[in-house]
């Protein structure tokens, strides 16, 4: 035996003996052991590295020293940077081949099973096999250091109220981390374990032998951790919000997965909530009044459910009373305000989603209807302002709107008809003088208004949240309410209860004076005070009526934390659809951006581009600064203006990260983050020297198999050309034009279209391609061209004119299928008509051309107006029908959606089920496409 | 436990909750009634500066005040934080409806402006957290009337921990940004074209104006009920609800003939600052200049008769400090160095004059 496998033999039998030992203490805790707890310092480690390179420099067998190997995945896993796991660590390691790859996930596997090492868990893990086991064993890789400390300081508030046990924290976590860095969330995912890594870095003193993270590997964390100032000083201050509460947390918290994670089919226990919508009255002059909702984040109750959270994100949806549609996510922010239209059905939700979950449907049930009443009561506020009053009880000297489904009495003293601008209700406003006479109460009794004495109870001091002005109001479970009282008569003592715990005397002070009290911080939910007054029978002389009673209900909520860059605040709205577009789709220009604000207020977009070390790639504005509102159009115009520069495309390649920065100055700023979505296969683009590199990066972790990889070129873009994958592995420059890279591996796949310079010298001639695309006739051939639009369709866009060019290869693609299916004489009358719209010739030979053998086409003709899709969509199928030809609906819609707009028929599932129907029936795709010209003809003129 | 507390221990609770040090005063002064308005629009935002006022007004019913009026000084607070920039008032704002445009109160959001003298003034609000800073600095931070300022330490990047904790610092060109000078015959010329191109009206009730021919040293003096008066004034009109409308108006016999809502249609200032600027033209115009008084001494003391605009009452919050006034509106003191600047500013975008005693 040599002397570096005799040291590597002493090493590996140390650190046995060390993590048996850590596995034996921390038997009591069950918190699983990471392999960064190797307990070894700076010196002893380098040292080790040293010498497993040295022996796998020599080729020797690494099984006798997998532990060794183990921490030396781990510890690469610790600096990794968030791209790729693989270079930097071939690239230490002398003789690493790509087969050695599962070695890492063995050895760190044997870990797991010696000494009940942590298993990666959660979508990223199984999606990144492999190096998913090194990262999760590093623990608290440094590249999400940073954001992970700002995250539990953003939260320190929220977490001081969490519920202690480490699967809470974690979900509490992952709740608020949707859009910061997708890196983080796939983190996020494995919520027990950042829980208990939040619950380490917190409780802060680590260092008894129970400790949850072995000191050494928790001091390293924090060190590296408080060596960049911002994230010591956020550490320090969420430990300080924290300390008591995390105090004592480590020992015996720890329980398995499964036993901790929520059922996801299992609604959310909703009481410790405040999540029921307000309903109030707002005055919009001249006596009118609008209806509208305000919803409450329902954040805290998907931090709860993750499935509720996706949903909530992914899903739009519609106020029951209005006809727009809210954006997806919309639910997930505070105070939404909804104008209604139409006064509520009672027997629906005051909310319905686009699509149905189970989960929401019952939230809607229980928390999102209206109570059927004969009428409703609002309060008038100084401002013109109407809350809504849960009783129908009336107070003296106030004003109100009461709305009713029924005829307004018209003979009612200090009753005047009032109009909402809201169907399906009749409103009057009521003014209860100060004295309210007998006769009035006995017919404010016969509307079903009740008259209450006076006991008035307010907030005190601090402005309540959400106070009505009569009983209801809305604290925090960080805060201890004070209320004022003020009774009209004269009395002894106010008993006061909260909840069902013991009534409480309360002296009070003399007549017409206010007795204050404070009540204790309360626990999330819903809490109720009652406030009775008691007077001796001596008073009774003064005061002929019966003691009063008050109320006050208190829906007390954790507090919402502050995210920075976040449009919370609604001088500036800001509204990116879809919500979690990728920098693949932003730079296609798809996004769909809007900006609204005060009118006369500009705002600066400011784009940055970083690479995956965090190297910044790019930094300008998008534009001059621009005029609120800013609509989706404006904004796709002034990028498309932006990305119509060739020293962009070549920044983008290299970008992993974008930031959008919409600045309004002292409307505030708001972040928008975009990234390429990282998938365990995908193609890595780069550029150097103006020639642009693609590489394949497979993380999937199937060794056994090949992926298979094709490419299909600018000018033969149905031609797929196999490629060798090692070679892809390794990387291509790409050729002159580019085109489509395709790689499927098991489960996974991704294209990108790339797009390459020509030739130098080449002039304007070269910017643009002239693909050669040919389909034979029939239904093979037809389907296999649709699958390849597909993919030019789906494929991620990289390079110099790439979106130009892409364009042009898909239309060349149509172009071809539609010559394979409705044969070359309908084709070339297409172009006649496309060249000369007006002339009644071109539209005959078309019209004739859709079915010789009927008046299929000329019918259509007759029929193309100002319909919208849905009577299109009948009337063609009423026409097919009469002339005999398939009136399948969904065929004759699919028919008519590919001919107008071919993405939206290619992203439908149904679709390639019905290829080979509409190539045995080419007439529905002719006549498609005649209504498909003639109404884009119509918008035209 | 339900505990029975006085009214000056439900201020002491105020101050604690909202890290208002105390100097002594136990009362609502005006740190605890900034504080306090702070927190309310954190709750109310986006609202109507009414729906404010009213929340605030009932919350401190029956608790000790030092204030002669608690409307005004709550009216005043509002105005304060509005000028400080913690609170927005936006006009034609698109919110959730979008058919609705309507004038808000925003809470605006964490930032700060770093003074010329160094100190940083902090802005904005966050909803549930009545303070958003570590506890390190927000130990710091000095409540100076209605304002929040941070001294830098020696040597500390108080802009660059700021910025790390997700504040926005706002530039100074941004946070001072002004109309441009103009001269004050074309600005009235303008607005006067503006109203003669409205429809006429005819009773209009309720309408107050600014009598131009009352003495520019009186402001709330100023404003009467039209009687005879012809030509064209600042005006305000109520409204059922929320605060009465500021407008321009031609008169005639004293009869409102045409109205000009303010503020202008894309016009980022508020209704009240182009009101005010307005009526710094006329005054001008009429050869009977608004004035101010400048007191030098170590520093130089401004004292104004009259509102300014937000864009310029800013500046002088930017340069120097409120101070309590003496018979006058409002003060401000200066560093002597920086007082003849904004004098000249003072004179060229709003036509002041120095008051020479004589009036």
């Amino acid at each position: 035996m040599d002397n570096n496998s005799a040291q590597l033999d002493d090493l590996q039998d140390k650190l046995v003996a060390h993590f048996r030992s850590l596995a034996a203490v921390r038997e009591r805790s069950g918190f699983p052991i990471f392999a960064l707890e190797h307990g070894m310092d700076t010196p002893e480690l380098m040292h080790v590295q040293s010498l497993l390179r040295e022996h796998q420099r020599a080729r020797r067998t690494s099984a006798p020293y997998w532990l060794l190997w183990a921490v030396y995945a781990s510890e690469a896993g610790y600096d990794y940077v968030g791209d790729e796991y693989w270079p930097s660590f071939e690239k230490q390691t002398p003789n690493w081949q790509y087969h050695d790859r599962p070695k890492v996930k063995d050895w760190l596997r044997k870990f797991q099973r010696s000494f009940n090492g942590v298993e990666p868990s959660g979508p990223w893990a199984e999606h990144f096999s492999i190096i998913a086991w090194p990262i999760t064993h590093a623990l608290l890789p440094r590249y999400l250091q940073r954001q992970f400390a700002r995250l539990l300081f953003d939260l320190r508030f929220v977490l001081v109220s969490a519920s202690l046990d480490a699967g809470s924290i974690g979900r509490l976590l992952a709740a608020h981390a949707p859009r910061s860095s997708t890196r983080l969330q796939a983190f996020l995912e494995q919520e027990e374990l950042t829980g208990q890594i939040a619950a380490a870095l917190l409780n802060g003193k680590s260092v008894d032998a129970d400790a949850l993270i072995h000191p050494l590997a928790l001091n390293r964390v924090v060190g590296d951790l408080e060596r960049i100032r911002s994230s010591r000083e956020w550490l320090k201050e969420t430990r300080r919000v924290v300390t008591d509460r995390f105090t004592g947390i480590g020992r015996g918290t720890y329980r398995p997965l499964s036993s901790t994670q929520p059922n996801p089919a299992v609604p959310p226990d909703t009481s410790r909530f405040v999540i029921r919508p307000d309903l109030f009255l707002r005055h919009s002059g001249d006596g009118e009044w609008s209806v509208l909702l305000r919803f409450k984040s329902l954040r805290p109750l998907a931090t709860e459910n993750k499935a509720l959270r996706v949903f909530l994100n992914s899903t739009r949806c519609r106020l029951n009373g209005a006809t727009d549609w809210k954006p997806a996510g919309w639910l997930l922010s505070g105070n939404r305000i909804g104008a209604l239209r139409r006064w509520p059905d009672a027997n629906i939700p005051l909310v319905r989603f686009e699509r149905q979950d189970a989960l929401m449907d019952h939230l809607l049930e229980s928390e999102y209807r209206l109570t059927p009443r004969p009428l409703w009561l609002f309060r008038i506020g100084s401002d013109g302002i109407a809350h809504y009053i849960a009783s129908p009880t009336v107070r003296p000297d106030n004003d109100y709107v009461v709305v009713a489904t029924d005829d307004v009495p018209s003979d009612f003293p200090g009753l005047t008809s009032c109009r909402l601008e809201c169907e399906g209700v009749q409103a009057f406003r009521v003014a209860v003088p100060s004295l309210v006479p007998e006769e009035a109460t006995a017919r404010l009794r016969d509307l079903g208004l009740e008259v209450a004495r006076t006991i008035r109870v307010w907030p005190a001091g601090l402005p309540g949240r959400g106070w009505d002005g009569q009983g209801s109001t809305e604290w925090l479970t960080t805060e201890s309410p004070c209320f004022g009282i003020a009774p009209d008569h004269p009395l002894d003592e106010l008993s006061c209860r909260l909840d069902e715990g013991p009534e409480q005397a309360v002296a009070t002070g003399p007549l017409g004076g206010t007795t204050f009290i404070r009540l204790p911080p309360l626990a999330a939910g819903d809490h109720l005070l009652t406030v009775e007054a008691h007077r001796s029978p001596a008073l009774d002389d003064v005061v002929t009526t019966p003691p009063a009673r008050g109320f006050v209900r208190l829906a007390v909520r954790e507090p919402e934390p502050w995210t920075p860059g976040v449009a919370s605040h609604p001088g500036l709205i800001v509204r990116s659809d879809p919500f979690d577009a990728s920098l693949d789709l932003l730079w296609r220009n798809e996004l769909g951006l809007s900006v609204n604000g005060p009118q006369g207020f500009t705002v600066r977009l400011h784009l940055k581009l970083h690479a995956a070390d965090g190297r910044q790639v790019l930094s300008e504005h998008v534009a001059n600064p621009m005029a609120i509102p800013i609509t989706p159009d404006v904004w796709r115009r002034a990028f498309a203006r932006f990305l119509d520069a060739e020293s962009r495309a070549w920044k983008y390649l290299e970008a992993s990260t974008c930031t959008l920065e919409i600045n309004g100055d002292s409307l505030g700023a708001c972040e928008l983050r975009f990234e390429h979505h990282p998938s365990p296969l995908r193609w890595a683009l780069g550029s150097s020297q103006r020639q642009t590199l693609v590489r394949l990066i497979d993380d999937s972790g199937q060794h056994d198999t090949t992926p298979t990889v094709r490419f299909f070129s600018m000018e033969s873009p149905l031609d797929g050309k196999p490629l060798d994958a090692e070679s892809a592995r390794e990387g291509f420059i790409v050729p002159p034009l580019g085109g489509l890279y395709e790689a499927k591996h098991g489960r996974f796949e991704d294209a990108a279209v790339v797009s390459a310079p020509r030739a130098p010298r080449s002039g304007l001639k070269g910017l643009g391609v002239t693909p050669k695309v040919h389909v034979a006739a029939g239904k093979p051939a037809v389907r296999e061209a649709f699958q390849v639009l597909r993919l030019w369709y789906n494929a991620r866009h990289a390079g110099f004119l790439v979106d130009v060019r892409g364009h042009q290869v898909i239309r060349c693609i149509i172009d071809a299928i539609i010559r394979s299916v409705c044969g070359e004489n309908w084709t070339r009358a297409e172009e006649d008509f496309t060249a000369r719209p007006s002339s009644p010739d071109t539209l005959q030979a078309l019209e004739t051309l859709v079915d010789r053998r009927t008046q299929f086409g000329p019918s259509l003709g007759q029929q193309v107006g100002n319909e919208n899709d849905r009577d299109i969509s009948i009337g063609f199928a009423a026409e097919a029908r009469r002339h005999h030809i398939p009136d399948d609906r969904d065929l004759c819609q699919l028919a008519l959606r590919l001919a107008a707009h071919e993405a939206e028929a290619l992203a439908d599932s149904r679709f390639d089920a019905r290829i080979d129907q509409l190539v045995d029936n080419p007439a529905l795709l002719r006549g498609a496409r005649l209504v498909s010209h003639l109404r884009k003809q119509g918008e035209a003129t | 436990m339900i505990t029975r507390v006085t009214a000056t221990e439900v201020l002491a609770h105020c101050r604690d909750t909202l890290g208002v040090p105390t100097d002594g005063d136990t009362a609502l002064d005006h740190s605890l009634l900034a504080a306090l308005a702070r927190r309310s629009a954190g709750i109310l935002c986006p609202c109507s500066r009414v729906t404010l006022r009213a929340s605030l007004l009932e919350c401190m019913d029956s608790l000790p005040t030092s204030h002669a009026s608690l409307p005004d000084a709550v009216d005043d607070a509002i105005e304060g934080l509005i000028v400080s920039g913690d609170l927005l008032e936006l006009s034609d704002v698109v919110m959730d409806d979008l058919d609705v445009k309507q004038t808000w109160v925003f809470a605006a959001p964490p930032s700060f402006v770093v003074r010329p003298s160094g100190s940083t003034f902090l802005l904005g609000i966050v909803p549930d957290q009545d303070t958003f800073l570590p506890s390190v600095l927000a130990e710091r931070v000095l409540a100076r009337g209605y304002t929040r300022v941070l001294e830098p330490q020696p040597g500390e990047d108080l802009a660059g921990q700021l910025s790390e904790l997700g504040l926005q610092q706002l530039s100074e060109h941004a946070w001072l940004r002004s109309p441009r000078s103009e001269d004050p015959a074309d600005f009235l010329c303008r607005h006067r074209q503006l109203l003669s191109r409205e429809p006429p009206v005819a009773g209009i009730p309720g309408v107050q104006i600014l009598d131009s021919a009352r003495p520019v040293t009186y402001y709330r003096g100023r404003w009467i009920d039209p009687t005879d008066q012809s030509g064209m004034f600042v005006a305000r009109r109520p409204q059922e609800f929320g605060a009465p409308i500021w407008c321009l108006v031609e008169l005639t016999g004293g009869e409102p003939a045409r109205l000009l809502d303010l503020p202008l249609p894309q016009s980022r200032w508020r209704g009240c600052d182009t009101a005010w600027h307005i009526q710094t033209a006329i005054d001008q115009q009429r050869g009977i200049p608004q004035l101010y008084r400048r007191i030098n001494g170590e520093s130089v003391r401004f004292d104004f008769f009259s509102p300014l605009p937000q864009w310029s009452e800013r500046r002088l919050m930017n340069l120097g400090k409120s101070v309590p006034r003496n018979a006058c509106l409002f003060s401000y003191v200066l560093p002597t160095d920086e007082a003849d600047a904004e004098e000249a500013f003072l004179q060229q975008n709003l036509w002041l004059s120095q008051d020479d005693g004589a009036s």
